[in-house]
């Protein structure tokens, strides 16, 4: 076998196919020069040990390349669990769940405190990341609702709302607000420049460096958990009139802790958890507890739940 | 072995001018498309520049890594387990220590070498204790609280020991003498018989005096004849609160 490669020998009736077809036919016209070379190749080198070998060699070299490159990932795939960011961290497991109960919340505004200190949030109570609303209904059936300095300083005996001073108080309870987290969220919605965006474990943040401060977020949330930050404060993200808001205490949450408000609460009216983790307790507390988010006409799917006594606002 | 391999290589090595140049073209092309693609590779996996990109990952990294004020509560507890003991059986086991000593992040990282100066707020002021226990609208029912203007506000701890709730009551006085004087004239700084530190300094009026040593505020039952008790019913802006007798409890 000495012409391995010949691709027609039966087109070549006349001549050795060893030969180079010296006048071909008219209708070989095409098939002539390739005859020429695979002869030629043959002739110089080219036997099936040869061949095998080669195609083994580059076999075995794609094979190898592939088991390299799976021991010495170089490459960052898409099925990777861990997150890149954070160390340890898979936000595509977490299902943080925020659980407030107003039954228990007593109005002493450390939560408010604890994150202004824990966040960087400007001093004045026009920014503020949570805050504290009083719900009072007079025995007359009249709603009022006060938060005087978003409650960071606790509250007075009775409701500084318009009008509710003096009238007999029917029932009342403290009602402890932040950003909800939306599922469906309108700030991320309506941000012209994609400011605002949800990461893998459902926190709606805000990048301070595309943000232009137009302030679409801050209309469109139905809570009013964001605001923009002033122009002569140290700031949370170090940038003056950008968008801010709750983050659950992102930096708290990834390295395993609990949000500061959480932290600091004195009498467990704030909770937090990961309902995709069987030891914790967040489960009882919340879903099996019937807790229930507020406002949810408003089409957001906001994600922290209330227990307790939730009235709608006066 | 070796003679395989010589065998092999006589078997693949190019034999012509034209099979050696086709054979170096393949081997150096193949190489320079392999430095290629590791050098393209390594670009992208590479980029030392995330950090200042416009990139998502970028801004969620930045959040993420903020610095924390704020310790796990049960980190307190490593040291502090005194205290902790105390705590266990009274109704404030459940509150964290930063909620009235303030963030004490710091004062947990440091460690064996941690110091009193860490810790934000050692002793917290009355401030703090009126936050939750002063009547107000919307505290939970059963809740403790006090009406301020009629209980003895500035030095809370003197009498109350957060850390047990217990409470130390104004002594049962039953005062020896009739007719008696202002309390200042016996009591006063310097007075034969001076209040204990445990009392605001200061000149007292004896109507200050009875708001704790006085019917209702205790067991004792002290009455000075031409000095009117101040009521211990709730102030009329606290009306519907329970009395500091009922939350004193």
């Amino acid at each position: 076998m000495t012409e391995p490669l010949d691709p027609s020998p039966a087109r070549e009736p006349a001549g050795g196919p060893a030969a180079p077809a010296a006048d071909p036919a008219p209708g070989d016209a095409v098939l002539v020069p390739l005859a020429d070379i695979a002869t030629e190749v043959g002739q110089a080198s080219l036997t099936r040990r040869a061949f095998l070998g080669f195609g083994l060699s580059v076999a075995g070299g794609v094979a190898g390349a592939a088991v390299l490159g799976h021991l010495f990932p170089v490459f960052i795939s898409a099925e990777d669990t861990v997150s890149p960011l954070i160390p340890d961290y898979n936000p595509k497991t977490k299902a943080w769940t925020f659980v407030v109960d107003t039954g228990r919340c007593i109005g002493c505004g450390l939560c408010v405190v604890a994150c202004k200190e824990e966040n960087h949030v400007p001093e004045s109570s026009e920014f503020t990341r949570t805050w504290v609303e009083r719900h009072v209904e007079t025995t007359d059936g009249t709603l009022y609702v006060d938060s005087p300095d978003a409650g960071i300083n606790g509250f007075p005996p009775e409701s500084t709302a318009p009008g509710a001073a003096g009238k007999p108080v029917g029932s009342a309870f403290f009602e402890p607000r932040l950003c909800m987290q939306c599922a469906d969220s309108p700030c991320t919605a309506v941000c012209p420049v994609s400011a605002t965006y949800k990461t893998e474990d459902g926190i709606v943040l805000v990048d301070a460096r595309r943000c232009i401060g137009c302030g679409f977020c801050v209309v469109s949330c139905p809570y009013g958990a964001r605001y923009i930050t002033p122009a002569d404060e140290d700031t949370p993200a170090s940038m003056p009139g950008v968008a801010d808001k709750c983050t659950w205490c992102y930096h708290r949450i990834n390295n395993g802790h609990k949000p500061a408000c959480v932290e600091i609460c004195p009498v467990g009216a704030r909770r937090f958890g990961d309902a995709n983790d069987p030891n914790d307790d967040i489960r009882t507390a919340a879903l099996a507890a019937g807790a229930q988010p507020l406002h949810p006409e408003y089409g957001t799917a906001p994600r922290v739940l209330y227990l307790g006594p939730v009235l709608q606002e006066a | 072995m070796r003679t395989k391999i010589r065998r092999f290589w006589e078997s693949v090595r190019p034999r012509t001018r034209r099979g050696r140049l086709v054979a170096g073209v393949v081997v150096l092309g193949g190489a320079a498309v392999l430095a290629v693609a590791i050098f393209a590779g390594a670009a992208m996996a590479w980029n030392p520049y995330l950090d200042f990109a416009l990139h998502r990952d970028s801004n969620a990294k930045q959040w993420a890594t903020l610095p924390m004020t704020f310790a796990d509560s049960s980190a307190c507890l490593k040291c502090h387990s005194t205290e902790a003991d105390r705590l266990a059986s009274n109704a404030h086991a459940e509150i964290g220590c930063q909620s009235c000593h303030g963030a004490l992040l710091a004062h947990v990282e440091a460690g064996e070498n941690a110091s009193k100066s860490d810790v934000m707020i050692k002793v917290p002021t009355d401030e703090v204790c009126i936050r939750c226990h002063a009547a107000a609208e919307g505290r939970p029912a059963g809740f403790n609280t006090i009406v301020p203007a009629n209980h003895y506000v500035g030095q809370c701890l003197q009498c109350h020991d957060p850390h047990t709730t217990i409470a130390q009551r104004p002594p049962v006085v039953t005062h020896p003498l009739a007719n008696l004087p202002p309390c200042l004239t016996c009591h006063g700084p310097d007075g034969f018989k001076a209040r204990n530190e445990r009392h605001p300094t200061g000149l007292l009026t004896d109507q200050e005096c009875l708001q704790c040593h006085a019917a209702g505020r205790g067991p004792d039952q002290l009455t000075v004849p031409g000095v009117s008790v101040p009521p211990v019913s709730p102030a009329p802006q606290a009306s519907g609160q329970p009395s500091p007798s009922e939350v004193a409890k």
